[in-house]
């Protein structure tokens, strides 16, 4: 990597930079406020893992959809719903949908019908598909797989900075 | 053959082609690690949407448990987030 690498502007950066710096300074943010609180009894750690776990998750989407701003839908939507704080709706009902596929997939497996399988696999997981992407349900079809390839990447990219992280961490 | 004539009744902007939903399919399976080294033509439009919800459900579930992973780390480890920072921008490529 180039020294001249840090004087190009932020918003010229690759999208991986961009994510990155977004995600330390938001982990920064999140230390700070840790070290700056006074340090509670044993009876409050759980409330307090389970409160600073939800907080990394939500700076995470957070600051990957802060980091490709107003460019994509999907991060549209999530910058919405964390301005309406209804992020933490969209986690939970998100987590639910996948919970309910785990049971009834079973179900399905053995009612399926061979000649019919296709076309509605096709349409469940083009339904499947909406939820899962931010902001997924208003979408055209093609919008939603430019979304979604988007979105992937984005997320992947992600993936391997926290994975970074952790690693860095650990040692 | 209807559907495509009542398609077409809508303006010719929002016409959707074949040709840019294969495109678009194409463009998704690359990105699966799974179907990426299949050639197109062999895989069903159907398998990639599947496999793209199941590819995305996996990575929701590596942000939960490295989230879970990070937080407990932050808890407990007192590194310079200075050090940090350069370790991790020296690993971007």
């Amino acid at each position: 990597m180039s020294p001249q690498h840090m004087n190009i502007p932020l918003s010229r950066r690759s999208i991986r930079t961009r994510l990155a710096y977004r995600f330390l300074r938001a982990l920064k943010k999140l230390n700070r406020q840790r070290t700056g609180a006074v340090t509670s009894s044993t009876s409050s750690s759980i409330r307090d893992t389970c409160r600073r776990y939800h907080m990394v998750k939500m700076a995470a989407y957070a600051s990957m959809a802060s980091a490709v701003g107003s460019k994509r839908a999907w991060s549209r939507a999530l910058l919405s719903k964390i301005r309406n704080r209804g992020l933490n709706r969209w986690l939970v009902k998100r987590n639910k949908s996948r919970a309910l596929r785990g049971r009834s997939s079973s179900n399905a497996v053995a009612k399926e019908n061979p000649s019919k399988g296709s076309t509605v696999g096709l349409e469940e997981a083009h339904q499947e598909l909406r939820k899962l992407v931010p902001g997924g349900e208003v979408m055209d079809v093609l919008s939603l797989f430019d979304e979604t390839a988007h979105y992937i990447k984005c997320l992947t990219s992600q993936v391997q900075i926290m994975r970074n992280i952790v690693d860095f961490y650990s040692d | 053959m209807s559907s495509r004539r009542s398609r077409s009744r809508h303006s010719a902007a929002s016409r959707i082609t074949d040709d840019q939903i294969i495109d678009l399919v194409s463009k998704l399976q690359q990105l699966l690690p799974e179907l990426r080294n299949r050639c197109p033509d062999k895989v069903s439009a159907a398998r990639v949407l599947q496999e793209t919800c199941n590819y995305i459900r996996s990575l929701h579930r590596e942000v939960d448990d490295l989230s879970e992973r990070l937080s407990e780390l932050l808890a407990n480890s007192d590194t310079s987030q200075a050090a940090l920072i350069r370790s991790l921008l020296s690993q971007q490529s």
